[in-house]
């Protein structure tokens, strides 16, 4: 008894008197020397631990005393490390992939129990190992398609890169790739997008809960990385695809010190356009690159480039090119045991092109779109109970919304150019994590943005600035080169909370505010590449996000299967619409067309999955709604939104039956979309006009289409080092004619011939693709 | 530089999906008044039409308004009568022609309603010459119909304003179009002031008469017309704007409108060229 008091008294000054060290390193592919991010760190026997952040990299400061730490990742054998900690420490740790077969290099995962434990919610990891098994479109493996079956996520419809998260619209997301944004992430116009699977360590999906460090869109932010390359031993990759190819080269530059990465991928329809004789052509190129190495324990450095292209070319007198550029330069240092920093140099170029060739109506119409940024970042583990994170970004922009001029001397155009604009946003963040006890986690965050449209500018005024028939310009402010134009100063507070009810089970809260600035300037459903983008200015106010988010995660049965729902409500200030009717190409009256209303969005999502074992996949169900007030536009009436699917259901399945063969599966299931139909007709001269009445007002019919494929990994000598797989995909299975868009016409029969007396209309609804079955053969040696 | 080339662009290359009619089911709406009026510097042409949205399944055309009330008024107060010569159409009593600068009133009466609107007749510049050339790369269509020949047009365009205009064309004294939805619509923005071998957008044979009309109109003019395409060439607004109806300058919520224009008439007789 005396002995037990006598703990209970002084044990909180013995561990007071103890020395606190820390241990800590970085986690990696035994295989390739991928560092894996998200790895949990847990000292066994105590419910300690963190979890290797997004550079493999972990820090746990904990008491003197002799422990036996424990690494574990999904698709990871785990793996043990006693120490014996009387001074700091630092541990390199290399994971063996648990599965025999020709395995993606890299399965991006998570912590096992992560679902329950991580207080970040309304976050997805994707997983490139599963994207690249799951039925394809074409033989073209795409994340983008796995982030449209998200719980929260809605697509517009086949054929479309772009997503909509939780009731956000397609400009709303943040799409990085090794954090440079990509202003358009499609390839021929959205079947594909600009991510090709090979170099693509892993992809992570923010709905809600967005960590401070993120900042200028309100809707998601999804961050891809790519792999750094094998620094063991050289390896190529690589597969030939129904319409595309690929390849990819990396290895060590000095062995376990430095390593490159080198990736391409390009389509070749147009060599079967010409072998029809046709003058079309179309082609679309990916161009990755990296180069990695090391300084010591504590200096990293990492380059990444890449480069994608579209070309279309219609009977050689009609051209038109869009592309990505971006490049990262970052420097990773370790100031102490503790404090992790990242340094980022970003560039982003997007650019498209116009090209009409004929000596009189000739003319190049380019626009493009240049990003310079600096982040720099630091984790700071403070104790394993608390870590703080902390950073400062600086981005300048340029847009060029358009530029004319006349291909030859003879043309009837003349050079014109929309007017440059330019912007510098800031961004300052910090938050704050804290697990008071077992079972609470708490993080809060704030972020400083402070945004400036700078000049040279020159803002018109105008008598009535809503007014877009009878511009009447009353004057012009011109600013300076670096002149503020108009400043947007923004405090966005995060918060996550996270209250374990058990070993298995956690209730979620979240809040973010988030801020955008740059606004696409587009009508339409989907976003175009040659669609342009606008800084917020004297006109345009920075569109504002609050999102609220609760959820209840469950895992069973030792977390192979995990459970998770969440309810969200989501409110919009300022967010940018267009009047009916606006002119957004080339108008040097842009200014007239702007329309800033409200949003709000709520619903609810739930989500089963199983990430292990023979059998795995998800079940995503959401329901959602998305309605807009845009004074100007709809009569001044709300509406629903047109990416505004009601309920969406997603499954996707992979089943592993034997180290040969995999079976995969997707179906997805999308009530039907808003469109905006007429309600009457009328003529006007010689023409049959729709009467429109109200916006969206119509539905589309639903969208449902179900996937198969299977994989076939031959079984090969062991000596062997060229290793083979085939991927066979049947896309729309059932061969659903799934609704596209509709639009109207004058009654004609088959031939294009009117019936009737010529005033009769019809409706036509565009389908795009039946049944496409499609074979990839990949390969690595 | 019209968003036009950007539609005929995304149908070539989206829409060779493959398409369907499907029946809209369709909730039947108030119906609307319909104006089209015209005025010229051209005697003959003034008339205007009055009719009612019908629904968008209806057979037999546009429902005519019968009983309307037209008045006419240009900015000296001079006064036009209208006189219904069959139903719906509205023709001057007395036929007159516009005059370049003046602007013109008018006013719609139907069952006590009132619907007006203003439109001013502007300039529209001489046109040099029309051409013609013999294309050297005709698509299938043109080969089969034989319209072998594109039109060129030479003309100065005034620099100092900007101008927008609209264009019909006729082939042997009948208008044609392209595309039955095609409106040749023109704003001066982009171009230059020599205009020298345009091609025009509709094609023709040999010995055929080509006759192309030039219309001067309003900004007013442009703005609905340019609506007009759009809404004619709407995909539904998927990629494009979102269907909605043309700003009219016509009040109280009636849809068309009121156009005031000069009008200058260039016509050539194609010979045999090589």
């Amino acid at each position: 008894m005396r002995i037990f008091l006598f703990i209970l008294l002084f044990s909180p000054i013995v561990s007071w008197a103890q020395q606190k060290f820390t241990i800590n390193g970085y986690v990696k592919d035994a295989a390739n020397g991928e560092e894996l991010i998200g790895v949990t760190v847990l000292v066994q026997g105590q419910s300690m631990g963190t979890t290797t952040n997004v550079y493999g990299f972990y820090s746990l400061t904990i008491p003197e005393s002799s422990y036996i730490l424990q690494f574990s990742y999904v698709g990871f054998e785990t793996q043990t490390l006693p120490v014996s900690l009387d001074k700091n420490v630092t541990h390199n740790i290399e994971l063996v992939n648990e599965s025999t077969q020709m395995e993606e290099l890299v399965v991006s995962g998570e912590r096992i129990d992560a679902n329950v434990t991580d207080p970040q919610m309304s976050k997805r990891t994707i997983d490139v190992g599963q994207v690249r098994k799951l039925p394809t479109f074409m033989g073209e493996a795409d994340i983008i398609k796995t982030i449209q079956m998200q719980p929260g996520v809605v697509m517009a419809g086949e054929g479309s890169s772009s997503f909509f998260v939780r009731g956000g619209s397609g400009d709303q997301n943040l799409i990085l790739i090794d954090e440079a944004p990509i202003y358009d992430p499609s390839h021929l116009f959205g079947l594909f997008s600009v991510f090709n699977a090979d170099v693509l360590k892993g992809a992570e999906l923010y709905k809600g809960g967005i960590p401070a460090r993120y900042g200028g869109r309100l809707s998601s932010i999804l961050d891809v990385r790519t792999k750094d390359g094998n620094n063991k031993e050289i390896q190529g990759s690589g597969g030939i695809g129904t319409l595309a190819s690929r390849f990819m080269l990396e290895g060590p530059i000095r062995k376990e010190k430095s390593s490159f990465l080198i990736s391409g991928r390009r389509s070749y329809i147009d060599a079967f356009l010409k072998l029809a004789n046709n003058d079309n052509s179309v082609f679309f190129y990916d161009i990755n690159a990296k180069v990695s190495w090391k300084y010591g324990n504590k200096n990293r450095f990492y380059t990444a480039f890449y480069s994608g292209r579209d070309r279309f070319d219609i009977d050689n007198n009609f051209g038109f090119e869009w592309g990505n550029a971006t490049g990262t330069f970052r420097w990773n240092h370790l100031y102490n045991d503790k404090l992790f920093s990242n340094l980022s140099i970003i560039g982003s170029n997007f650019d498209y092109k116009l090209q009409i060739n004929d000596p009189v109506q000739g003319f190049d119409w380019t626009s493009n779109l240049q990003q310079a940024s600096i982040h720099y970042d630091f984790n700071y583990y403070i104790s394993p109970k608390h870590e703080m994170n902390f950073g400062y970004q600086l981005s300048g922009r340029r847009f060029s919304p358009g530029t004319i001029t006349p291909t030859s001397s003879t043309s009837a155009f003349q050079s014109l150019a929309q007017e440059k604009m330019y912007a510098i946003d800031q961004g300052v963040y910090a938050d704050y994590t804290q697990k008071p006890n077992d079972r609470i986690s708490i993080t809060y965050g704030l972020r400083l943005s402070i945004f400036q449209n700078i000049g040279k500018a020159d803002v018109i005024l105008y008598q009535d600035p809503r007014d877009n028939v009878n511009i009447t310009r009353i004057d012009t402010l011109s600013y300076e080169p670096w002149e503020t134009v108009v400043s947007y100063i923004n405090l966005e507070p995060r918060f996550l909370f996270l209250y374990q009810l058990n070993s298995f089970s956690s209730l979620k809260a979240s809040y973010n505010r988030m801020v955008q600035n740059t606004h696409l300037i587009s009508s339409g459903t989907l976003p175009l590449p040659f669609n342009t983008w606008s800084p917020s200015n004297y006109y345009l106010k920075p569109q504002v996000a609050d999102q609220y988010a609760i959820g209840y995660f469950r895992n069973f049965k030792d977390n192979r299967y995990e459970f998770s729902t969440e309810a969200f409500y989501k409110d919009i200030d300022n967010i940018t619409d267009f009047a009916d009717n606006a002119q957004l190409f080339f108008n040097t009256d842009l200014a007239t067309e702007y329309r800033q209303g409200t949003s709000y969005a709520y619903g609810i999502e739930f989500l089963a999955e199983k990430k292990r074992g023979q059998l795995t996949g998800f079940l995503s169900y959401t329901w959602s709604k998305v309605i807009r007030d845009i004074p100007g536009v709809n009569q001044d009436l709300e509406f629903v939104a047109n990416y505004d699917r009601r309920n969406v259901v997603n499954l996707a399945l992979l089943y592993e039956l034997n180290p040969q063969w995999t079976f995969g599966t997707t179906f997805n299931y999308s009530s039907p979309r808003p469109i905006t139909m007429p309600s009457g007709s009328y003529q006007y001269n010689t023409y049959n006009v729709d009467y429109i009445t109200e916006r969206n007002g119509y539905s589309l019919p639903a969208y449902h289409r179900l996937d198969l494929s299977a994989t076939l990994d031959p079984k090969q000598k062991r000596e062997r080092k060229w290793k083979s797989q085939w991927v066979f995909s049947i896309y729309n299975v059932y061969s659903r004619k799934n609704p596209f868009t509709i639009y109207t016409r004058t009654k004609q029969d088959k031939d294009g011939n009117i019936i009737g007396d010529g005033t009769e209309k019809e409706a036509r609804l565009i389908y795009l693709f039946p049944i496409l079955p499609s074979v990839t053969y990949n390969f690595k040696f | 530089m019209n968003q036009r080339y950007l539609y005929i662009f995304l149908m070539l290359i989206l829409l060779t999906g493959c398409e369907e009619t499907i029946q809209l089911d369709l909730d039947q709406v108030e119906p609307k008044i319909v104006v089209e009026g015209l005025l010229t510097n051209r005697l003959g042409d003034q008339y205007v039409k009055i009719t009612k949205t019908v629904d968008f399944y209806a057979s037999g055309g546009a429902e005519k308004i019968t009983n309307a009330n037209i008045k006419l008024i240009d900015d000296l107060g001079e006064e036009y009568s209208f006189n219904q010569t069959s139903p719906g159409y509205y023709l001057p009593v007395v036929d007159f022609a516009g005059v370049v600068g003046r602007s013109y009133s008018l006013s719609v009466e139907v069952d006590g309603v009132f619907y007006q609107s203003e439109d001013q007749l502007l300039r529209v510049p001489e046109i040099d010459s029309l051409g013609y050339s013999l294309n050297d790369d005709p698509d299938q269509d043109r080969i089969d119909s034989g319209h072998l020949y594109d039109l060129l047009l030479y003309m100065k365009e005034p620099k100092e304003t900007t101008d927008y205009y609209l264009f019909k064309f006729y082939r042997n004294d009948s208008l044609t179009f392209t595309n039955s939805n095609d409106i040749y619509l023109l704003t001066d923005e982009a171009l230059s002031e020599s205009i020298s071998g345009f091609p025009g957008p509709v094609y023709y044979a040999e010995k055929d008469t080509a006759r192309m009309d030039m219309f001067s109109v309003t900004r007013n003019g442009y703005v609905y017309f340019s609506d007009l395409t759009n809404l004619l060439f709407n995909d539904g607004g998927l990629f494009g704007p979102v269907p909605a109806n043309p700003r009219s300058n016509m009040s109280n919520g009636a849809l068309g409108f009121f156009q005031v224009s000069a009008v200058t008439t260039t016509q050539v007789i194609l010979k045999k060229k090589n």
